[in-house]
C-alpha cells in the first residue's frame, strides 16, 4: 500500500460532485481509502488520523482540493485515480487548459516575444487608446479592433503613427491579413500580387474573396477602421497605407475600398492615385467616378467589380463593368420566373437580413434604386427603420451595427441575433429574403448551417398558411476557410436557397424577382 | 521599423484582449502571445452613485 | 421587437450590500473566481467576492440573473469582468448584465416587529427536525438524532467519514453555547472551521446558521448578549484563513447576519409572525448547494434551541435581565 496526494489548486466543486467522487473513487479496485477535501487544516487533520498523509499536505491551501488516497499499486496507479476522477469531474464542469503563456501587460509581452511587430487590440474601447499609445511608442504596429474610441484619440494616435512609419489600423477595423495572416474577421486567401486597403470590414473580405476565386493572390491586405476617410481623420492610414503599397515590391496593383470618403480626402487620394505607378482599382463605394476616372484610376460598380477589374488589369487585360450574372442570361431568367411561381399574391416585401456592413451597404445602394427600402443604414433619412409604416414595407438590416451589438457578440460571431429577427421580421407577406454568409477566420463554425436552420423553420412556419418564400444568399468564403466553402453551398442549396457567387449577384437576381414581383402585382 | 519593413519581417504579434483572435493566430502557426489585460489604474469615468440609480425596493 | 440575445443579461435584483459597494467603487475590474452550473463568483482584489446566479437565490454581494439556462457557459474562471456602475461586461465582450433595472433586495430586511412567542418557536423547531429526518442524511445530517436531542423514528444513517469524525466536536459547541460559554465555543470552533466536504465545508454551514441566528437575537435584544459581537466577528476571522474563500466570505457575511434569500426567508418564518410556509422555505434551502443546506438545517435546529432558551430567559426576567457568561441555563423540556 502507497499514500499518494493529487492536488487541485483553486478548484471548486459542490459537495455533491465531491460526495460522488469520493463514493466512486472508493469504488475503484485497488483503493483501499481516499478521502476529498479542500485543504483546510482540519480537513487535512482528519487525512492524517485516516493515515493518508504525505509530504504535499504542507504545501495545500483552504482554496485548494486534494485527492488522498491508500492504493495498491501493484492494482492501480494514482494515475488512474486522477483519471477517474477527471472522467467524473468532466460530465459537469466545463474544463479548458491554457498552457499558454499570458503575460500580465503590454510591455511584459513585448518582453518575452523579441521581434514582436504587431499589437491586436480588441480591449473595451474607453480604455483602447491608452493601449495603442503604449504600442506606437514602443514601436509596434497596431490592429485596433475596439469600436467606441473618441475620434479626437483616433486622430491623435494615428497622427503619431505617420509620424512614427507605423500602421495603426483601426478603431473598428476588423479585417487585415499581414504578410499573408489572416488577422480577426478574414478568409484565407492564397498570397498574390494585388494589394488592398480598405475601411470597410465585410467589404475588404469580398474583395479578397473574389481575387481568389478568379485565381489570384493578395500581397497584403491593410484596414484602416471606418471613420478613416472622414474629414476629421482625413483619410490617414488610407494614405498610409496607400503609400506603402505603391513602394512595396510584392505588390503591383493596388485596390482601395471605402464607402465615399470626404471630398477634401478624395482629393488626397486622387493625388496619389494620380502619380502612381501602379494600376489603383479604386471602390468607394457609390463613389464619383469621374473623379477616379480623371486621375487614371478604374472606378467601380461593386465589391466583385473591384475584383475583377484588379484580376483584368493586373493581368492586362480588358475590363469592363461587371453587371450582370455568371450564369447564362436565360438560367437568371429561369431562376427568376420559378422564384416567382413560388409567391402568393401578398407576399410582396424583402426582408434582406445582413452580418456584413459593407455588404448591407451594397445591397441597399443596388436595391435602393429601383425600391424604397427601410433601414438603419438607410439612404436617406425617411427610410430609417424606425420610419417603417405599422411593420410593411421592403427591410433592409445591417445587424452588425451599434444598436444590435450593443452587449452581445457580433452576428458573424454568433449567428443568433440574426436566428432572432429571422422569427421576428419574416412572416407571411414575406416575398424574399437576402443574406450574406461570411466564412473565414473569427466568423461562426458554420454560418451556412444557422442560415439553413432558420430557412428551414420559416418554411415549415410558411407552409401551413399554403406559402413558400424566396431566399437567396451569396458565400463570402474561400475553398482555403474552415468552415468548408462547398458543404456551406451545399447546405443552403438543400434547404432551396439559391446561392449566387457574390454578394453584389445575390442583390442583383433579389432585384430582378422584386421587380418581377411588381409587375405580376 | 516602417510598414514596409514590416513587410519584409515574420508577423509577432502580442494580442490584448479576444482570446479567439490569439487562438486563430496560434491556429496558422503565427507568433502570439496573449495579455492578461487589466485596465490601467486610476481609471477615471462615471461616478454615478449606483444607489440613487437602484431605489426600487423589495421587501423580502 | 427582438428577444434578449443570449449574451445580454438583465439583473433581476442586486443586494443593497452590493449596490453600495458598486456606489462607492465604480470602475472596478473582478476576475471570475469561481464557475458552478447557475453561480459565478467574482474576485476584486484579495478578499471581495460578488455573486452572480440565476437559481432564484441571491446571496449578500450578490447579483439574481434573470436568464434560465446555464449562463455560466459563457464564463470561465480567469475572465475579466469590468463593474461598471449600472452594468457588468465581460473584457472578452462574451456577455453584459444591465443593472439598471434591478430591484434591491435587502439583505438586512430579517427583522421585523413581532417576534414569534417562544412556544411557536419551539413548534417550529419540532417541525424541522421532524422534516429533516426525513431527508437523504447526507453531509452532516446523520448526526441530527444525536445534536437534536431527540429520538426519532430515524433510517440508519448514511454514514459518512466527516460526520462520524465530527461528531464529538460538534455536540459539544452546541452545549457550550448552549450555555453561554461563548468563549470555550469559540475555542471549538477551532476544531470546526473548514471541516467538511464541499467548497462550502460542512460545519462552516452549520456554523453560518448559528451566526445569524446569534445576531439576530443581539440586535432585538441590545446588550442582552454581548459577547455575540465579538464571537461572530472571530469565527469570521478564524475563517479568513482556515478555509475556502467562497466559505470565509459566507461566514463573514453570516456574523453580521447576512445570509442569501432563501435562508432568510426561511429564518423570518422561524422567528417572526410572517406567513410562509415553513417546509417550502426548508426544501429550497435543503435544495441549495447540495449538502450545504442539510447542514444549514442542522445548524439552524441547534442553533433555535439556544434562541428558545435565551428569549424565555429573557422574557422571565424583563427588560433589563442579564444573561452571564458561564453561568449554566436550565435546559428548555422539548
Amino acid at each position: 500500500m502507497t499514500l499518494h496526494t493529487s492536488i487541485k489548486r483553486n478548484a471548486y466543486y459542490d459537495s455533491v460532485t465531491l460526495m460522488l467522487l469520493s463514493r466512486e473513487l472508493q469504488k475503484l479496485e485497488g483503493v483501499e481509502d481516499v478521502l476529498v477535501g479542500m485543504g483546510t487544516d482540519l480537513n487535512l487533520d482528519l487525512a492524517r488520523d485516516l493515515g493518508l498523509a504525505t509530504s504535499e499536505f504542507e504545501g495545500l491551501t483552504p482554496n485548494d482540493l486534494f485527492i488522498a488516497a491508500k492504493i495498491d499499486e501493484a492494482v492501480i496507479s494514482m494515475k488512474a485515480v486522477e483519471d477517474a476522477f477527471k472522467e467524473q469531474l468532466n460530465k459537469s464542469a466545463e474544463s479548458e487548459s491554457d498552457e499558454d503563456y499570458q503575460a500580465p501587460s503590454l510591455r511584459s509581452a513585448i518582453q518575452a516575444l523579441p521581434g514582436a511587430n504587431m499589437v491586436l487590440i480588441s480591449v473595451p474601447g474607453q480604455y483602447a487608446a491608452a493601449e495603442v499609445e503604449d504600442a506606437l511608442d514602443a514601436g509596434l504596429h497596431v490592429m485596433l479592433f475596439s469600436d467606441n474610441v473618441p475620434v479626437e484619440d483616433e486622430l491623435r494616435l494615428k497622427q503619431k503613427a505617420v509620424e512614427k512609419g507605423l500602421l495603426m489600423m483601426g478603431p473598428d477595423c476588423g479585417t487585415a491579413i499581414i504578410n499573408g495572416k489572416p488577422l480577426c474577421f478574414a478568409n484565407a486567401v492564397r498570397r498574390g500580387k494585388i494589394g488592398v486597403v480598405g475601411a470597410s470590414g465585410t467589404g475588404t473580405q469580398e474583395v479578397t474573396v473574389q481575387v481568389h476565386k478568379l485565381g489570384e493572390g493578395l500581397s497584403q491586405v491593410i484596414g484602416t477602421g471606418g471613420r478613416d476617410l472622414k474629414e476629421q481623420i482625413g483619410g490617414l492610414m488610407m494614405i498610409q497605407g496607400f503609400e506603402s503599397l505603391i513602394a512595396d515590391p510584392e505588390t503591383e496593383l493596388i485596390v482601395l475600398i471605402s464607402k465615399p470618403p470626404a471630398p477634401s480626402v478624395a482629393e488626397k487620394i486622387y493625388r496619389i492615385a494620380k502619380t502612381s505607378p501602379k494600376p489603383v482599382v479604386i471602390d468607394f463605394i457609390g463613389g464619383d467616378r469621374a473623379a477616379i476616372e480623371a486621375v487614371g484610376a478604374i472606378p467601380c460598380i461593386s465589391l466583385e467589380d473591384a475584383a475583377q477589374k484588379a484580376v483584368k488589369a493586373l493581368r492586362g487585360q480588358a475590363y469592363e463593368d461587371f453587371t450582370g450574372f455568371s450564369l447564362p442570361e436565360v438560367q437568371i431568367e429561369e431562376i427568376v420566373e420559378k422564384a416567382v411561381a413560388k409567391l402568393k399574391d401578398d407576399q410582396t416585401e424583402l426582408r434582406a437580413l445582413f452580418t456584413g456592413g459593407t455588404l448591407a451597404d451594397e445591397a441597399m445602394k443596388l436595391l435602393g434604386v429601383h425600391q424604397a427600402i427601410y433601414s438603419n443604414i438607410p439612404l436617406t433619412p425617411e427610410m430609417a427603420i424606425e420610419n417603417l409604416p405599422a411593420g410593411r414595407g421592403h427591410i433592409c438590416l445591417d445587424l452588425g451595427e451599434d444598436q444590435f451589438t450593443r452587449g452581445r457578440p457580433h452576428p458573424m460571431i454568433d449567428p443568433q441575433t440574426r436566428t432572432e429577427f429571422f422569427r421576428s421580421h419574416i412572416d407571411g407577406q414575406t416575398g424574399v429574403i437576402l443574406v450574406d454568409v461570411v466564412l473565414g477566420f473569427g466568423s461562426y463554425s458554420d454560418p451556412a448551417g444557422a442560415v439553413a436552420a432558420s430557412v428551414r423553420e420559416i418554411r415549415q412556419r410558411l407552409s401551413k398558411q399554403g406559402k413558400d418564400v424566396v431566399v437567396i444568399a451569396s458565400v463570402c468564403g474561400t475553398d482555403l476557410d474552415s468552415q468548408d466553402l462547398n458543404q456551406s453551398i451545399k447546405t443552403l442549396e438543400a434547404e432551396g436557397i439559391l446561392v449566387m457567387p457574390s454578394n453584389a449577384q445575390a442583390v442583383r437576381l433579389t432585384d430582378l424577382v422584386m421587380q418581377r414581383i411588381k409587375k405580376g402585382a | 521599423m516602417s510598414v514596409n519593413d514590416l513587410f519584409k519581417q515574420e508577423l509577432k504579434v502580442v494580442n490584448l484582449g479576444l482570446k479567439s483572435f490569439h487562438n486563430d493566430l496560434k491556429s496558422q502557426g503565427v507568433t502570439v502571445v496573449q495579455v492578461n489585460w487589466k485596465p490601467k489604474a486610476g481609471g477615471k469615468k462615471n461616478m454615478l452613485n449606483l444607489l440613487s440609480k437602484l431605489n426600487k425596493v423589495k421587501q423580502s | 421587437m427582438v428577444d434578449m440575445a443570449m449574451n445580454e443579461m438583465n439583473a433581476k435584483s442586486i443586494a443593497d450590500d452590493l449596490a453600495d459597494f458598486l456606489g462607492d467603487h465604480p470602475g472596478q475590474l473582478a476576475r471570475v473566481h469561481s464557475v458552478f452550473p447557475h453561480a459565478v463568483n467574482l474576485l476584486i482584489g484579495e478578499y471581495e467576492l460578488i455573486t452572480l446566479t440565476n437559481q432564484g437565490d441571491i446571496p449578500p454581494m450578490g447579483v439574481l440573473v434573470d436568464r434560465g439556462e446555464t449562463f455560466t457557459k459563457l464564463i470561465k474562471t480567469g475572465d475579466e469582468i469590468l463593474l461598471d456602475v449600472d452594468h457588468f461586461r465581460a473584457v472578452s465582450r462574451a456577455f453584459t448584465m444591465d443593472l439598471r433595472d434591478a430591484e434591491t433586495w435587502k439583505t438586512g430586511s430579517m427583522l421585523s416587529i413581532d417576534g414569534r412567542p417562544v412556544a411557536d418557536i419551539a413548534r417550529i423547531r419540532l417541525t424541522l427536525i421532524r422534516w429533516l429526518a426525513k431527508q437523504p442524511a447526507q453531509g452532516l445530517l446523520p448526526l441530527l438524532p444525536r445534536l437534536a436531542r431527540q429520538s426519532l423514528d430515524h433510517k440508519p444513517a448514511n454514514d459518512n467519514i466527516y460526520s462520524r469524525y465530527i461528531a464529538n466536536d460538534l455536540e459539544v459547541f452546541t452545549r457550550a453555547i448552549n450555555i453561554s460559554d461563548w468563549e470555550c465555543a469559540l475555542r471549538l470552533a477551532d476544531r470546526l472551521i473548514g471541516f467538511g466536504i464541499g467548497s462550502t465545508p460542512s460545519c462552516d454551514d452549520f456554523l453560518a446558521a448559528y451566526l445569524v441566528i446569534l445576531k439576530i437575537a443581539d440586535r432585538l435584544n441590545p446588550g442582552r448578549f454581548p459577547w455575540v459581537p465579538e464571537f461572530n466577528q472571530s469565527i469570521a476571522h478564524k475563517a479568513k484563513n482556515r478555509t475556502t474563500l467562497i466559505s470565509a466570505t459566507m461566514l463573514k457575511h453570516a456574523a453580521d447576519g447576512k445570509i442569501s434569500q432563501i435562508h432568510q426567508q426561511l429564518i423570518q418564518t422561524c422567528l417572526f409572525n410572517k406567513n410562509g410556509e415553513l417546509l417550502h422555505f426548508a426544501d429550497l434551502v435543503m435544495k441549495h448547494g447540495a449538502t450545504s443546506g442539510g447542514d444549514f438545517l442542522l445548524g439552524l435546529i441547534c442553533a433555535l434551541e439556544w434562541y428558545q432558551a435565551a428569549i424565555t430567559n429573557t422574557e422571565k426576567e424583563g427588560e433589563r435581565a442579564w444573561v452571564e457568561p458561564n453561568q449554566p441555563q436550565p435546559m428548555p423540556g422539548i
